[in-house]
């Protein structure tokens, strides 16, 4: 039987070595540990976003005074994240992309779902509501992209746009604001005997050039 | 040229917000950029690195911080003469001529003090407070006088209020993370940015206006403001290193592709940069917190020009039409600048009043100039002030006897 597939089989797609890094979201309970959605089950955006901008500002105020500027050291702002994406064309199964709205339409594709999951997350964002409707407590959303884990909520807006020009696909646009950031990220190390950079402290092979950062 | 592991960078303070984990590489990263580029005689290296706070380093090389000249001190100087030459007190000076911050000395007698007022609660525990002999304070006036017990009449009183580091823990924190900041090295970016904007305002209004006319009101210049815009280099990495991946896997990648990013000389030399711009020359308290106990400097080295201030903001941007590369951008404040270039045929005009805002008035390397009172106007006067030309020798754990 055919059937559609989105691009990322899973959220472990990044650790498979096939290339593919998608952007990834869980929910954590207030412990920041522990995951509230099922088990070995994250929600995968279906489509990477066409933009996602990281934003570190630090806060220092100024102060014009008669001897010159004095400074404020008031840390960092919150980092924010921002997309600018779509969310993927919506193909329905025996009948190709489609457009219109009827209920054999797109509300029965797959990018179309997968934006309603994209809608419930946002509505969630990680809180815990009573039967009131009001918030109970308060999760976390940990979004993880490559070597960033970003553990925050999402804030503001979610703006979904379709366009006639774009018939067969919303354009979306969100930002999320950062608690706390964790980059994995990956060094070289330094042999101290030959004083060159290696990968596993052997030493350089002939016709290799490594070069890692430059200092002068 | 040496080469410097990123981990390196990895060791800054960054506050509570930032974790930053380093595994091995598993590929080996490629710098295709040209490198004769980035040479400081023949070529146009953009540097950046890291100045620490003065006032800390001078406390630990046994030296004291000048304290700057101010408009009050001629005042008070000329006061000070009248007294003296009439045979009376002197007023005195407005702040002490220099000071030390006496890091260590601090931390000691914190722990000393503390231990003290441990000693005096587990005192006062035993005392009563009726039954005291006539004409001395009962416990209750002691206790109202301090919050908690001591002997007003043998002077016994407690330091703790003036120690400026809580416990050697922090003072061990502190040296630590001095002691990165001088351990970092100067990074040259691989790709200099595509737009560098210098942006130098002036503080004059000409639009209030009385009955004859418009007023000028004039004041020193606008701290200068610069903005880079920039794209790093391609993710190239070239044969694998054998590392494996955290469930075993040996994946690996090679090539120009964004899958080499983590393991490639170009993002590493991005992350380089954003770990200097979220430590900006800060010292944290250990605690945990965002709070900041010493504050220093970034300097970034270009067009021999060197421009002492903080980082505002650094963005980076993932881009579906530019998957080997990143984007970023970055805004930075300048409290002062120094113009290093070389002596040249070519001289530049000299202005009969030169503005203290003006790089060139400073006229040599600041290294060899003190802390001087002409560039106040164009300067921060909390914390920020640098010792210029720091012997990159200095461990602060090593003392200086």
């Amino acid at each position: 039987m055919p059937n559609l597939r989105g691009a990322f089989e899973s959220w472990r797609d990044k650790d498979l070595g096939l290339g593919k890094r998608p952007v990834i979201f869980d929910v954590l309970a207030p412990d920041r540990t522990t995951s509230l959605l099922p088990d070995n089950l994250k929600f995968v955006l279906y489509v990477n976003p066409r933009t996602m901008q990281v934003n570190h500002t630090k806060l220092i105020d100024r102060a014009r005074t008669r001897g010159g500027f004095v400074e404020f050291n008031w840390g960092d702002a919150a980092d924010t994240v921002t997309f600018e994406g779509a969310t993927g064309g919506f193909m329905r199964l025996y009948t190709g992309v489609v457009g219109n709205t009827s209920p054999q339409g797109r509300r029965q594709t797959l990018a179309y779902q997968k934006y309603l999951d994209l809608l419930a997350l946002f509505h969630w964002n990680g809180a815990v509501f009573d039967q009131n409707g009001q918030i109970a407590a308060q999760g976390y959303l940990q979004m993880t992209f490559d070597e960033g884990v970003y553990t925050g909520w999402f804030q503001d807006s979610l703006t979904i746009t379709e366009s006639a020009q774009k018939p067969f696909m919303f354009d979306w646009s969100g930002t999320f604001v950062v608690e706390t950031e964790v980059m994995n990220l990956r060094t070289v190390n330094f042999n101290q005997q030959t004083g060159l950079v290696t990968p596993t402290g052997v030493g350089v092979q002939p016709g290799q050039t490594i070069v890692g950062n430059e200092n002068e | 040229m040496s080469k410097t592991p990123a981990q390196v960078y990895g060791s800054l303070g960054t506050g509570p917000t930032l974790i930053s984990r380093y595994e091995p590489n598993r590929a080996l990263p490629i710098d295709g950029t040209n490198q004769s580029l980035r040479n400081p005689v023949t070529g146009s290296p953009f540097t950046v690195y890291l100045v620490p706070p003065s006032t800390l380093v001078n406390a630990l090389s046994g030296g004291g911080t000048s304290r700057p000249r101010s408009v009050f001190d001629p005042l008070l100087e000329e006061a000070n003469q009248i007294a003296v030459a009439g045979n009376q007190n002197p007023i005195g000076t407005r702040v002490p001529a220099s000071t030390n911050v006496g890091i260590i000395d601090s931390a000691l007698k914190s722990n000393s003090n503390w231990s003290a007022v441990k000693s005096r609660q587990s005192n006062f525990k035993t005392k009563k407070f009726v039954s005291t002999p006539t004409g001395q304070p009962t416990n209750q006036n002691l206790v109202a006088q301090n919050g908690t017990s001591f002997n007003d009449r043998t002077a016994y009183n407690s330091n703790a209020n003036q120690v400026a580091i809580a416990d050697m823990q922090q003072a061990l924190s502190v040296l630590s993370q001095l002691r990165a900041i001088l351990n970092t090295p100067r990074l040259t970016l691989f790709v200099n940015p595509e737009e560098f904007s210098r942006v130098f305002t002036k503080k004059v209004s000409y639009s209030e206006r009385n009955r004859n006319g418009y007023l000028l009101q004039s004041s020193f210049d606008e701290q200068v403001t610069l903005s880079g815009r920039g794209r790093t280099g391609n993710f190239i990495t070239g044969v694998p290193t054998g590392v494996s991946g955290p469930n075993g896997q040996n994946p690996t990648t090679s090539g120009v592709q964004y899958a080499s990013k983590l393991d490639s000389a170009a993002w590493q030399n991005l992350m380089n940069l954003y770990q200097i711009f979220k430590n900006n020359g800060v010292i944290y308290n250990p605690d945990g917190s965002e709070a900041h106990l010493w504050t220093g400097l970034v300097a970034i080295e270009y067009d021999q020009f060197v421009y002492y201030g903080q980082f505002d903001s650094f963005n980076y941007n993932y881009d579906e039409s530019s998957p080997n590369a990143i984007a970023f951008d970055f805004s930075f404040t300048v409290s002062f600048m120094t113009d290093v270039a070389e002596n040249s045929p070519v001289l530049p005009m000299q202005s009969p009043t030169p503005s203290p805002s003006d790089p060139r008035y400073i006229g040599q390397n600041p290294s060899n100039v003190p802390f001087s009172t002409n560039t106040r106007s164009n300067q921060v006067t909390t914390g920020a002030a640098s010792q210029i030309g720091q012997d990159a020798t200095f461990d602060p754990f090593v003392t200086n006897e």
